[in-house]
């Protein structure tokens, strides 16, 4: 008996014993094939509706005749909803048809002997091929089109038809607009009787005039416009139709802003965080003003001949154009009823007292009868168009220059400075100009580098491109 | 007798040292299927509820009005009872003239649900509004849950175990005047409140995360804004029941 429980209790220490044997991983090991893959960048950006190209080096430790398999895998970072075999070829040549965006890519080379497969992972950022450059609005044989002209000059024509099935822009289409928004990027292109949004990816027709409000007027669009990211108004007609970011969207228009009388606004957004945003009256000829959330126009502070350089609530002249300069300031040009006078206004947006400043520009040559304006985003310089000439005008000074004479009949169809939003480093931005023109029966667009003295470097253009049709409305569109 | 008395010590030993390895069960909480009402931080009506037949077509003789609840415990796979009843001190309500009580359920799997409260229109509410304050009983299925706990964010609702639902035919100010609407129509009035109704064709203007875009809102305020001057300008002032002009 006593040896039986001997027995028991030495079987059942040997048995609790047993979990505390160390494992002393004596087995024998076969060396096996190792395969390093190495490529000339992991970070690799490609154009939607392009190839996608990437050789690889592979070194084997001890290659076998009966070779390697490999796979080509893509699908989008974060949580991948798809994936997509690229390729089971050892260097990638694929057709790319995702939609912009980044995207990870894994290669992996499998042994075939022992089945063991080693990865390497690539980064590709698929970007739209209509991403990046100078949209240009062209009329051929009375239908308007899109044409791009990319960083790397290549041109594309007709894209929205292309597009849309054919379709052409609305009749009469003359100005194309972009609000960056957040991440988004909304394109509009104006017509007489239309504004229309397309994708900013493959610009798909999105929406028509009507889509954008609760109850929509009559269609006569004039400009579209994010003002200091929480606010957008749309000119329609000389009537103001704002709307608050605020969420939850839908971000449809209402109503025009109210006003104590009837009104005509000219189309050019004068706005500061501070202060909100400022119309001029075409019919009363005197600014107006509006916060944030006001849903009515409201007077200006009182004059104050101390303080203020003009009277902004009785201006009496009529508005040529008005644009932002630099921080809060805007320059507003005025002509007065007799159409033979000229005047500058200064106004800074994000104080109370906002005239701040007037210029008589009358003798200014070629500025009375110009056809075409805009800004410096650097120096108080207006730039402007008369016929086949530009020329820049020094505000403070009241003086203006010359700075290129195009061809003979020429006519000037738009200007605009480059503003890359996706690289605010770029030493381009708000330092070459575009400029369309129409040359006989061909469009032309042309980029004039502004030197530090706001003059064209070297008195000409840096590139031209021909061969367009008449152009109406050109603008640099980012990468968003 | 001396080895017996060892082996044997041994073998306890081993069998006692051995009862360590043995696996420890999960000790249970056990609750009673409790139920009480669920008050949503943010909502206008987690307290209590203003019901108006005014804002409804002349048509509609009944109407339900739905109290959220939530249980506490497991969902279980069966339907289960919930029991509701008027606070007898604190309601004015008459049953079956003002109100029916609907039978209420937690559906089988859920772990919230609606009390329905029938209510029911009649001409006396032209004039007076009743209340009906509705308490969770003790149903064969859930006993009433926690009370009076207000809640101190969107993650940290209230809970209670009554509500309060008023009942009327005349216009009234709408659970989310006071916290969003007034600042698109200011201050109310039951005249005000039906133009605003006649103009913008619509009575309801729910707020928050699933109510109307906030452009929309602005649209209305504009709305009401000019057809407030064009009646203005065709009949002068529109004056309140307090014998304040309607502005916006």
């Amino acid at each position: 008996m006593f040896t039986s429980i001997k027995y028991l209790c030495g079987i059942t220490l040997a048995i609790a014993m047993a979990g505390c044997y160390k494992d002393e991983g004596n087995y024998d090991y076969n060396e096996i094939n190792k395969i390093a893959i190495t490529s000339d960048s992991t970070d690799v950006v490609v154009s939607q509706q392009d190839t996608l190209r990437i050789n690889v080096n592979l070194s084997q430790t001890m290659p076998d005749a009966s070779g390697l398999t490999y796979q080509w895998v893509l699908y989008p970072t974060g949580t991948a909803q798809t994936r997509r075999t690229l390729s089971e070829t050892k260097n990638l040549s694929a057709f790319i048809t995702e939609a912009p965006g980044s995207y990870v890519l894994d290669y992996f080379v499998t042994d075939k002997k022992t089945g063991v497969s080693f990865q390497k992972r690539f980064w590709i950022n698929v970007v739209s091929a209509f991403g990046e450059g100078w949209m240009v609005l062209e009329e051929v044989n009375g239908a308007t089109d899109i044409g791009l002209v990319t960083k790397g000059n290549k041109i594309y024509r007709n894209i929205y038809s292309a597009t849309n099935k054919g379709a052409k822009l609305p009749a009469g289409a003359n100005m194309i607009q972009i609000i960056n928004y957040r991440s988004d990027q909304e394109i509009y292109i104006f017509s007489p009787n239309d504004m229309i949004q397309v994708n900013y990816i493959d610009f798909l027709k999105i929406k028509r005039f009507d889509e954008f409000f609760f109850t929509a007027p009559e269609p006569k669009p004039q400009g579209h416009y994010l003002l200091g990211g929480a606010d957008k108004i749309l000119y329609n007609n000389g009537q103001v139709f704002p709307v608050s970011l605020m969420t939850p969207p839908p971000f449809f228009y209402g109503l025009p802003l109210i006003g104590e009388n009837p009104y005509y606004m000219e189309p050019y957004p004068i706005y500061s965080v501070l202060k909100g945003k400022f119309f001029y009256d075409r019919i009363s000829q005197r600014f107006y003003r509006a916060g944030p959330y006001d849903i009515e126009l409201s007077s200006c502070p009182a004059y104050n001949p101390a303080l203020d350089a003009f009277d902004m609530n009785n201006i009496g002249k009529k508005m040529l154009y008005a644009e932002h300069n630099v921080t809060d300031q805007h320059i507003a040009l005025f002509k007065n009823n007799n159409h033979d006078s000229l005047f500058i206004y200064v106004l800074d947006a994000g104080i109370d007292n906002a005239a701040i400043g007037k210029y008589d520009v009358t003798k200014v040559p070629g500025l009375l009868g110009a056809d075409h304006y805009m800004m410096s985003k650097t120096l108080t310089y207006l730039y402007y168009s008369n016929g086949n000439k530009v020329y820049k005008l020094d505000i403070l000074a009241q003086t203006s220059t010359l700075l290129y004479t195009f061809p003979a009949g020429a006519q000037v169809a738009d200007m605009k400075l480059y503003l890359n939003y996706d690289d605010f480093e770029d030493p381009d931005n708000y330092r070459v100009m575009g400029i369309a023109t129409n040359e006989g029966d061909q469009g032309k667009l042309y980029y004039f580098h502004i030197a530090g003295t706001g003059n064209f470097t070297g008195n000409t253009y840096r590139e031209v491109f021909s061969g367009f049709g008449k152009l109406s409305s050109i603008l640099f569109k980012s990468r968003s | 007798m001396k080895k017996a008395i060892q082996y044997t010590t041994l073998l306890f030993t081993c069998a006692f040292a051995l009862g360590a390895c043995e696996k420890s069960e999960l000790v249970d909480y056990n609750q009673p299927d409790m139920i009480y009402v669920f008050k949503d931080f943010d909502s206008d009506v987690k307290d209590s509820a203003s019901y108006s037949f005014a804002i409804k077509d002349e048509s509609l003789q009944y109407d339900t009005v739905f109290v959220p609840v939530r249980i506490m415990g497991t969902a279980k796979d069966f339907d289960r009872e919930v029991k509701w009843a008027p606070v007898d001190s604190l309601t004015t309500a008459v049953a079956g003239t003002d109100y029916e009580i609907l039978p209420a359920k937690v559906p089988a799997g859920a772990f919230s649900a609606n009390i329905p409260v029938k209510v029911l229109r009649n001409t006396a509410m032209k004039t007076n509004e009743v209340r009906l304050m509705v308490e969770i009983r003790q149903s064969k299925d859930f006993a009433p849950g926690i009370s009076d706990a207000n809640g101190s964010s969107w993650y940290m609702p209230g809970a209670s175990r009554r509500y309060l639902v008023k009942i009327n035919d005349f216009l009234t100010k709408p659970n989310n005047w006071d916290s969003f609407l007034k600042f698109f129509f200011d201050t109310f009035s039951q005249v005000k409140y039906a133009f605003i109704i006649k103009v913008t064709g619509r009575s309801e203007f729910p707020s928050g995360s699933t109510g109307l875009p906030y452009a929309q809102f602005v649209y209305y305020e504009t709305v009401c804004r000019n057809a407030l001057a064009e009646y203005e300008a065709a009949n002068g002032p529109l004056i309140d029941e307090f014998g304040n002009r309607v502005t916006f």
